[in-house]
Parts: structure tokens; sequence; C-alpha cells
């Protein structure tokens, strides 16, 4: 499957060994046109070190790299190091082989990494079974945006264990069982951080 | 009173208690789920996700335990688990704790303790 080299940073995100694919490709590409790493560094100022690490799929080691598989704040050096590199070899497609999703369609996912809700589908009996929207819902205004990638997909996890062992009733209970008791601790955790000032602030408006 | 403020800072709440042991029993599998269900298992008290992330989050804040992010799976609908672990502060907190309850058990006979009425 082809995809633009935005939609491949996408992928990118959920998967760390999507990243060597896109490096072999780049390494690829600047062999084929034969030119070096330190020759792509004096045309293009991308860093050599950065060249390499992007053809070793390590983008962890770039400065701001953690942060492009955690939120995407500050991972704007990581994503304009890769489009540049990509500009300059010719690069606009990627053949995506690494990432195969089963369960879930690739539409559940938004730019940030965090699927939306109601997007989330498993398949039992032959039949497609959607995460319940309503117990998403409740959570999605109380949780981090972290834990809106971690804490949903813990609970995307066990309901889809669930599902496999009790069927799609029990598996339902399940969930919102957890999402009940998950909503005392989590209010009360919004309640804390909230402080006078920010009430008034709301209140007022401003 | 120096000693007692610092003392204060690193004092555990039981839950966080449980939730750091649990971390340390799962050693590099340690992530929501997994943590929850051991917490389940051992101490036979049902947790909620919320209750694990909250103090999760409040013990990262403390600098008790660090997190790494894994890889996105398809049985959870495309997203990644974050991996826990504990650091020295986590450690150190913990054995204070571990201490302090078995200065306090010292010369406790759980056999003698008074009946549930």
């Amino acid at each position: 499957m082809d995809l633009l080299l935005e939609q491949y940073l996408d992928v990118m995100r959920r998967d760390a060994r999507s990243a060597r694919s896109l490096g072999m490709t780049f390494r690829l590409e600047r062999e084929r046109l034969g030119k070096s790493s330190r020759e792509i560094y004096e045309e293009t100022y991308i860093p050599e070190r950065v060249i390499q690490a992007i053809e070793a799929g390590d983008l962890r080691s770039i400065p701001g790299g953690d942060s492009f598989y955690e939120d995407c704040r500050g991972d704007q050096d990581v994503k304009s190091y890769i489009t540049a590199y990509a500009k300059f070899i010719g690069v606009t497609r990627v053949e995506c082989e690494v990432v195969e999703i089963d369960h879930a369609s690739s539409s559940n996912f938004a730019s940030t990494g965090t699927a939306a809700i109601g997007a989330t589908t498993f398949q039992s009996e032959g039949k497609t079974v959607r995460l319940p929207r309503a117990g998403e819902y409740l959570l999605y205004f109380l949780l981090t945006k972290r834990e809106q990638v971690h804490l949903m997909g813990d609970l995307a996890e066990e309901y889809q264990e669930a599902l496999s062992a009790f069927g799609h009733r029990r598996a339902t209970y399940l969930f919102y069982k957890q999402v009940f008791d998950s909503l005392w601790p989590l209010t009360y955790r919004s309640l804390t951080k909230v402080t006078l000032l920010d009430l008034i602030r709301r209140l007022v408006g401003r | 009173m120096r000693k007692s403020r610092e003392n204060n800072q690193n004092y555990l709440g039981e839950f966080e208690e449980i939730v750091l042991l649990a971390i340390l029993r799962l050693h590099k599998d340690a992530y929501g789920v997994s943590i929850r269900r051991k917490i389940e298992s051992e101490t036979e008290r049902s947790t909620s996700v919320g209750a694990v992330y909250t103090t999760l989050e409040r013990l990262e804040k403390k600098g008790y335990i660090s997190s790494r992010q894994g890889e996105a799976t398809a049985e959870r609908g495309g997203r990644a688990k974050r991996y826990f672990q504990i650091e020295g502060a986590g450690a150190e907190a913990l054995n204070q704790a571990m201490i302090a309850r078995k200065r306090l058990l010292k010369g406790v006979n759980p056999k003698r303790l008074p009946a549930r009425v």
C-alpha cells in the first residue's frame, strides 16, 4: 500500500518499526542518486547524524525524537527534518508494509495518534463490534491527552479480551463497570487541579 | 523539624505503595492493564483503571516512577501501551514505608488481635 509521506508519518507514530522502512526507502533513494550523507548535509543543512538516524529508523536519537512518539508536541524538528530530506531526494510516497491493523480500521486515528471517539471497532463472530461510544465520551473529557491514548487503549484491550471470552453483552458490562468506577478518581483529580482563581476566571468567561 | 518535613514529602499513600509494589513485581511488563490485574489478584480488591492512572500520574510527578511509550497493537484499537518502571526515589520511598511498617509491627502478635465484631 502506497501512502503519502504525511500519512506515513502518522503510521510511524503508532509503530516504531515503520521508521526503519522509511529510513531504508530514503537510503536507497539517496544511493540511487549517488549522494553521500555529507553531500545531503551541504545542500540541505540537515546534520549528518540526523540523516544517519533517519536512515537507521532511530528517530529517538534526534532531539525532540521522543515527543514524536508521545503527544506530538515539540516534534516539529523531527517532522521538518524528514520532510526536508524527502523533498530533496524526491520521495513523496512511501510503501507501507509494516503496519497492518487487522481488527481496527486505519481511519481510527487522528493525526495526534489518539483514536477518534466511537471509531474503535473489533471483529466478533463475523460481526463488527464498536467500543461503547457513550463510555468513551464520559471519560474523554476527564483524561489528559496522553491518557486518551494509553488508558483508552487499556480499556480497548480488556474489552477485546472480554469480547472473545464472554461475548458482546458481558464485555460491554465490564467496560461500563470500569468507566463508572473510574469516574470518581478522575473527577476528583480534575477538581483538585482547578484553583479558585481558575474557577472565577472560567465563571467570568475570561 | 526539617527531617520530619522531608519524611512527609516521601510519605506514600496505601494505594501508592500497592501500585509501586505491583510495578516492582511486573518488572518490564508493567502497564495499565497488567498493573490493575496484579493488584486485583494479589490484594483481592476491585480496582478501576482510572484510580490506577491517577495514582501513576501522581507517582510520576513525585519522580518515583518513569514511563516510556510502547508499540501500538490492533487489540488496543491501535493505541500504544505505556510502560512504567520504578526510579531510585521510588525504591527509597518504598523502603522507608517498609521499615516504618516493620517498626510498627514489632511486638504485635497477629493471633492476639481483637476479634472482628
